[in-house]
C-alpha cells in the first residue's frame, strides 16, 4: 500500500491492524512521512473550519430573511399613522436624552483597538519611529501617537496606520477626522479592514449620527467576523 | 425548524433573543458536525430533543463564562425541563499553524477547496465524490486531489 493511501486511511479511521503497524513504524522512523501526516491532519481541521464558516454564513442569511418576513406582517393603516405620530413625538421630546445616551453607549463600547501590527519588545535597543508611535499608543498618549502615525503613513503608505490613526482620533474626541481616516482605510485591504466598520459605527455614535451608526453596525453583523455580538446588542439598544 | 420553541426554551435561562438566536445556529452547526463525523448514527432521541440538548449545554457554557452560574444554580430548581444536556466540543479555534495553512488553503481554486473538503472533512470516498459531483470517474478525482495537495504544498513552500 502506498503511503498516500495509508495516511488517508488513518485520517478516516479505517486502518487495518497490519496497516496500523506499518503506520506506527513510519511515524517513528520517517520524518517526511510524519510531516505529511501532520499537514493532512491540519488540512482536515482547516477544511472543517471553512466548511462550518460557510454553513454559518448561510444560517445567518436565513436568520436575516426570517426577520424580514416578520416585519412584513400586514398592519392596518391607521395603526401605522398612529405609531408614526407617536414616534415623531417621542423623537421630539427625547432628542436631548438620546444625545446623552449615545455618548454613554460610545463610552461603554469604544475601546482603542490593541496594537497587533508592531509588537513592542522590551529592552529593544532600536527605538525606531514605528516603535515610538506604538509605544505612545499603548501608553495612551494619543496626541503623540497621532503625529507619528500620520508621518509613518506618508512615508510607508501602509494602510494599517490609517486604522490606528482613526483610533487615536476617536480617543481624542475628533470623530469627524476619524471617519475620514476610516473611510480611506476601508478602501484598502488588510487584516484590519474588517474592523473598520465597527469603529466607523463608534465615530458616528460619538457624533450622535444614529442612522449612520446603525448602518455600519448592520455591516458588521452581515460580515459576521468582528464584534458581531457587541454590534447586535448595541443595535438593539439604538433601535 | 423548532426555532421559536428553542428561543422560548432558552428564555427561561434569562438570555436575550439575539444571543439565543446565535446559540440556535451554533447548535445546528454542531448537529451537522455530528452527522458528518458519524456520531448521529448512535443517537436514539428525536431531532428536537437532540437539538435542545446541545442548545442547553451551550447555554450553560455561556452562563458559566459570564459567571452567572452562582445565581443560575439557585434558580435551577425553578426551571422544569427534562432536556438532558448533550456535550459538544466547543473549541473550534485553529492553532497558529492551522491559521497559516488556512490562508494558503483559501488561495487554492474553489474546485480544489471543494474536493479537499469533501474528502478530508466530510469523509466522502473517491467513489462517493464521483457520484456527487460532475467528475467523470475515480481516476480524475484522484488526480485532482493529488494535484490540489501538491499546489497547497507549493503555496506553503513558496
Amino acid at each position: 500500500m502506498d503511503k498516500d493511501k495509508l495516511i488517508d486511511n488513518f485520517l478516516k479511521g479505517t486502518l487495518s491492524d497490519s496497516e496500523r503497524t506499518l503506520f506506527d513504524e513510519l511515524i517513528a522512523n520517517d520524518a517526511t512521512f510524519k510531516e505529511e501526516v501532520k499537514l493532512r491532519q491540519n488540512l482536515q481541521k482547516v477544511a472543517a473550519f471553512e466548511d462550518d464558516a460557510a454553513t454559518r454564513a448561510m444560517l445567518v442569511d436565513f436568520e436575516a430573511e426570517h426577520h424580514q418576513k416578520q416585519k412584513r406582517v400586514p398592519v392596518k393603516l391607521w395603526l401605522v399613522a398612529a405609531s408614526l405620530a407617536l414616534i415623531i413625538s417621542i423623537t421630539y421630546f427625547t432628542t436631548q436624552k438620546s444625545t446623552a445616551d449615545a455618548q454613554v453607549l460610545f463610552t461603554e463600547n469604544f475601546e482603542p483597538y490593541r496594537n497587533v501590527v508592531h509588537p513592542i519588545v522590551r529592552s529593544t535597543e532600536q527605538q525606531d519611529l514605528r516603535t515610538e508611535a506604538f509605544n505612545h499608543y499603548e501608553k495612551g498618549e494619543y496626541k503623540e501617537a497621532l503625529v507619528l502615525f500620520e508621518k509613518l503613513f506618508k512615508e510607508e503608505k501602509t494602510p494599517h496606520y490609517l486604522f490606528y490613526k482613526a483610533n487615536a482620533l476617536l480617543r481624542l474626541n475628533r470623530p469627524e477626522e476619524a471617519i475620514v481616516a476610516l473611510k480611506a482605510h476601508l478602501k484598502t485591504k488588510d487584516t484590519l479592514t474588517q474592523k473598520s466598520n465597527w469603529y466607523l459605527a463608534m465615530a458616528y455614535l460619538k457624533l450622535n449620527d444614529l442612522e449612520n451608526a446603525k448602518k455600519n453596525l448592520k455591516i458588521v453583523i452581515a460580515q459576521n467576523k468582528y464584534n458581531v455580538k457587541k454590534a447586535k446588542i448595541l443595535l438593539t439598544k439604538l433601535d | 425548524m423548532y426555532r421559536s420553541a428553542f428561543l422560548n426554551f432558552g428564555k427561561n435561562y434569562g438570555l436575550d433573543e439575539s444571543l439565543l438566536a446565535d446559540i440556535y445556529q451554533e447548535a445546528f452547526l454542531a448537529i451537522r458536525k455530528h452527522a458528518i463525523s458519524g456520531k448521529l448514527d448512535q443517537v436514539k432521541s428525536s431531532f428536537k430533543t437532540y437539538l435542545f440538548g446541545i442548545g442547553k449545554y451551550m447555554i450553560f457554557d455561556l452562563l458559566k463564562k459570564e459567571e452567572k452560574n452562582v445565581s443560575i444554580e439557585n434558580h435551577m430548581h425553578l426551571i422544569h425541563d427534562s432536556i438532558e444536556e448533550i456535550q459538544v466540543d466547543l473549541n473550534n479555534e485553529l492553532t497558529q499553524e492551522q491559521k497559516l495553512l488556512r490562508t494558503f488553503f483559501k488561495q487554492l481554486g474553489k474546485k480544489c477547496q471543494f474536493v479537499l473538503t469533501l474528502f478530508y472533512y466530510r469523509g466522502l470516498t473517491i467513489e462517493e465524490i464521483v457520484e456527487s459531483t460532475d467528475y467523470e470517474n475515480a481516476n480524475t478525482v484522484k488526480a485532482q486531489k493529488s494535484r490540489c495537495l501538491k499546489s497547497l504544498k507549493q503555496l506553503i513552500n513558496r
